[in-house]
């Protein structure tokens, strides 16, 4: 892996993760709705396992994005929000899994980025914690 | 910590250590003894100088070349980077995968967006990337 151009390394993650990515998928939907309250065309479950797999590729895949060391952290973290939230967003509107009306994408967008915005405040938290330490343990030496 | 210290030509040379646990002192001695006399070439200016490893603030990667930023300036170093992580041992931390740093010489650590920084004495900065978070903690005795 560590000898894989960027490139590469996008592909092979996405593709190791995106193979579960269906089975997921699958099992979520078979838990929320009934077998008996489907009522799904071949078509439509075709194009849900196809979105599920891209999603999945494009999620683990965009965690490269924070291995180009040459990227400043902010530009690898807009890159990873960018391409996850490209493909969530076309994904949810081909399947008809969300409206195509402005105020509900402009809802579901809020909410993407708050939610992206609370993990990266975590984040933050940690590596702050861990300076802490690290600067404590160079005053000790 | 008591010190014997014997001369003998024909004796093998070497040092242990009887310590009662690893501490500040123990990794000192280490520190000094595997630094001994690791003496790096460096290449500026079409000249060649020997560069001490105690002396060497942060051993970098830039267009696929290796440099050493000392007091003295930036040095070209013929030798990989990985080549130097082996040769210099304990004393360097392998920060991202083209810096490694002196421990001696880190001022202090910072963060930015998520980031973990390291401050050298000199005022050089460099991150410290997500795949060696864990390896700095340990190397810098955090568990």
């Amino acid at each position: 892996m560590k000898n894989l151009s960027y490139g590469k390394q996008f592909l092979l993650i996405g593709a190791c993760f995106a193979g579960l990515g269906p089975i997921v998928g699958g099992m979520i939907l078979w838990l929320i709705l009934s077998p008996a309250n489907l009522s799904l065309t071949g078509g439509q479950v075709f194009l849900a396992i196809v979105s599920t797999y891209i999603i999945a590729f494009v999620q683990a895949g965009s965690s490269v994005f924070h291995r180009i060391e040459h990227w400043s952290p902010l530009k690898a973290a807009l890159a990873q929000l960018l391409s996850i939230y490209a493909v969530y967003t076309a994904a949810y509107l081909v399947n008809s899994w969300m409206p195509l009306k402005w105020e509900v994408v402009a809802i579901y967008t809020a909410i993407f980025v708050l939610v992206y915005a609370i993990i990266w405040i975590v984040v933050s938290v940690i590596t702050k914690s861990v300076t802490k330490k690290l600067n404590k343990k160079i005053t000790e030496q | 910590m008591k010190i014997i210290t014997k001369i003998d030509e024909n004796a093998e040379e070497r040092i242990e250590i009887y310590s009662h646990k690893r501490d500040a002192l123990v990794e000192q001695i280490e520190e000094l003894v595997s630094n001994y006399g690791v003496n790096i070439n460096g290449f500026k200016d079409g000249e060649i100088a020997p560069l001490n490893a105690e002396g060497i603030y942060r051993i970098f990667v830039e267009s696929n070349k290796v440099f050493a930023s000392t007091d003295s300036g930036v040095y070209q170093i013929k030798n990989r980077l990985y080549q130097l992580e082996e040769m210099l041992g304990e004393q360097f931390i392998k920060v991202n995968q083209s810096s490694l740093v002196n421990k001696k010489q880190i001022k202090k650590f910072s963060s930015s967006w998520g980031s973990l920084i390291v401050e050298l004495k000199n005022g050089e900065t460099d991150y410290i990337s997500r795949r060696q978070q864990k390896y700095v903690m340990e190397r810098m005795g955090i568990k």
